[in-house]
């Protein structure tokens, strides 16, 4: 199967009551802290080699305000998942950064969680990220009774460059961390 | 989150099945994930026995699928578009447009996961026929669409039209406020704006289109959506004002729809200049 998901995210510093209002409309799906691991999961990574040139295709921007944590500016992400007939692929990518998503093609099987250059959340935001993440696809994939064929890495991208305290939480993995053609990682997020 | 990993996930069984399709599954999960949030939270209750003596109370807590409520609002105010027709919606630029992509497909979708359960619903899931897309001829599209009719008539077992009958008188017995069917008018209205002719028409003369006037039509949206309860399952207590404390009406808003639609008019001047 071929196919190519982009979605990017945007939550924006917003007005106290434009985040209060916020905050009624998303009660409804309270945060927990708490990240699930699976510390003898492991998850295939292929590298660029493997990428094709194949167009992506931005499905859909969406605000998401719940992160109204202090100093968080801005926090962009890019969720990106390849079919495992990606790797059928023998066309090399070419790493052209996305003017908009900020995002080069990369793997199989991934989650990007592309946060810009210019934002530097804390860890605590991060996690929230990756918890929210994680949380969404599992009850995703309870709902409509089908499971991803394999556990999702969550990549943090660009977090390396970052000046200050950017540190990918447990079950995400820095984009810089990617240089091989194939790497295998335990503690997948949301393996179970 | 769960709108795009639901994509994620149907991209499993449909590499690019109809927008429509998409956008209802995709939006439907995330209705249940704030139900259940509700219920974790105990600001929702089952109906009980006890409901039937207090009608007005009960409807008050008990949940109702947000997207019924733009269906049920449509349907009243006759702009509901047949069932064929909703399922090959696409995306547009237009309000109105985008505002049933995600909603009215929804509702569908969700009647039958409610009449004929969760089995029925991920079957349509699973066995999304490929949209074609707009390259092709009139007849292979004609066959699609068939395609995609018949695996509706497939799972559930009804044809389409008998199908859409049974959605129909579910969204007619639904107690929908005025307030509601008003607001699915206003969003129709909002499309006077031509906003999609206009982009293309400044971008001709390498034009943008003012920010100013996609922040005042978004501001107008979101009031008309939130003067309608249209987005969540019970207003909200402030359902009633403006982001800045401003009370809404269907003339307020409707008198704000024809201002910004002569500024848009004065932007298709400028777009020629």
């Amino acid at each position: 199967m071929h196919f190519v998901t982009a979605i990017t995210l945007v939550a924006e510093r917003l007005p106290q009551k434009a985040r209060a209002r916020d905050h009624r409309n998303t009660r409804a799906f309270p945060l927990r802290r708490q990240i699930r691991r699976n510390p003898g999961g492991k998850v295939y990574v292929s590298g660029y080699q493997e990428d094709s040139i194949r167009s992506k295709a931005i499905i859909l921007a969406r605000a998401i305000r719940r992160f109204g944590i202090a100093r968080l500016a801005a926090v962009a992400m890019v969720l990106m998942l390849w079919g495992a007939g990606a790797a059928a692929s023998a066309a090399v990518a070419q790493r052209t950064v996305d003017q908009v998503t900020r995002y080069t093609s990369i793997g199989n099987d991934r989650v990007i969680l592309l946060i810009p250059d210019d934002i530097c959340p804390s860890e605590e935001t991060q996690q929230l990220l990756l918890h929210t993440a994680t949380e969404s696809l599992r009850y995703a994939e309870d709902f409509f009774g089908s499971r991803l064929s394999h556990p999702v890495v969550h990549l943090w991208l660009n977090a390396v460059d970052k000046p200050g305290s950017v540190t990918p939480p447990d079950g995400g993995i820095r984009a810089g961390d990617l240089q091989g053609d194939r790497r295998e990682r335990s503690s997948p997020p949301n393996a179970e | 989150m769960v709108h795009e990993y639901s994509h994620l996930v149907h991209a499993l069984h449909a590499r690019a099945t109809y927008p429509a399709l998409a956008e209802g599954f995709a939006s439907l999960a995330p209705e249940y994930a704030r139900r259940d949030g509700l219920k974790r939270a105990g600001e929702l209750r089952e109906a009980t026995a006890d409901d039937a003596d207090d009608a007005d109370d009960a409807q008050e807590d008990q949940w109702v699928l947000p997207p019924h409520i733009t269906a049920a609002s449509a349907l009243e105010a006759g702009i509901l578009p047949p069932i064929r027709q909703v399922l090959t919606l696409v995306h547009s630029r237009q309000s109105w447009n985008q505002w049933m992509l995600y909603s009215v497909p929804t509702s569908l979708l969700g009647f039958i996961d409610e009449e004929y359960g969760r089995p029925t619903l991920t079957d349509i899931f699973r066995h999304c026929p490929e949209n074609p897309g707009p390259i092709g001829q009139a007849a292979d599209i004609g066959s699609a669409h068939r395609e995609l009719f018949g695996t509706f008539e497939r799972y559930t077992g009804v044809p389409l039209d008998e199908l859409e009958a049974q959605w129909h008188r579910r969204l007619a017995e639904m107690n929908i406020d005025s307030s509601s069917v008003a607001a699915v008018k206003l969003l129709k209205d909002l499309d006077r704006t031509e906003m999609t002719s206009l982009i293309w028409a400044l971008g001709t003369g390498g034009k943008k289109l003012d920010p100013n006037f996609l922040q005042t039509f978004a501001e107008l949206q979101a009031d008309i959506v939130r003067f309608g309860s249209l987005s969540v399952s019970a207003a909200t207590p402030d359902s009633d004002t403006t982001a800045d404390g401003a009370r809404l009406t269907e003339e307020s808003l409707s008198e704000r729809i024809d201002h910004l639609v002569e500024w848009a008019r004065e932007l298709w001047r400028k777009a020629y200049e």
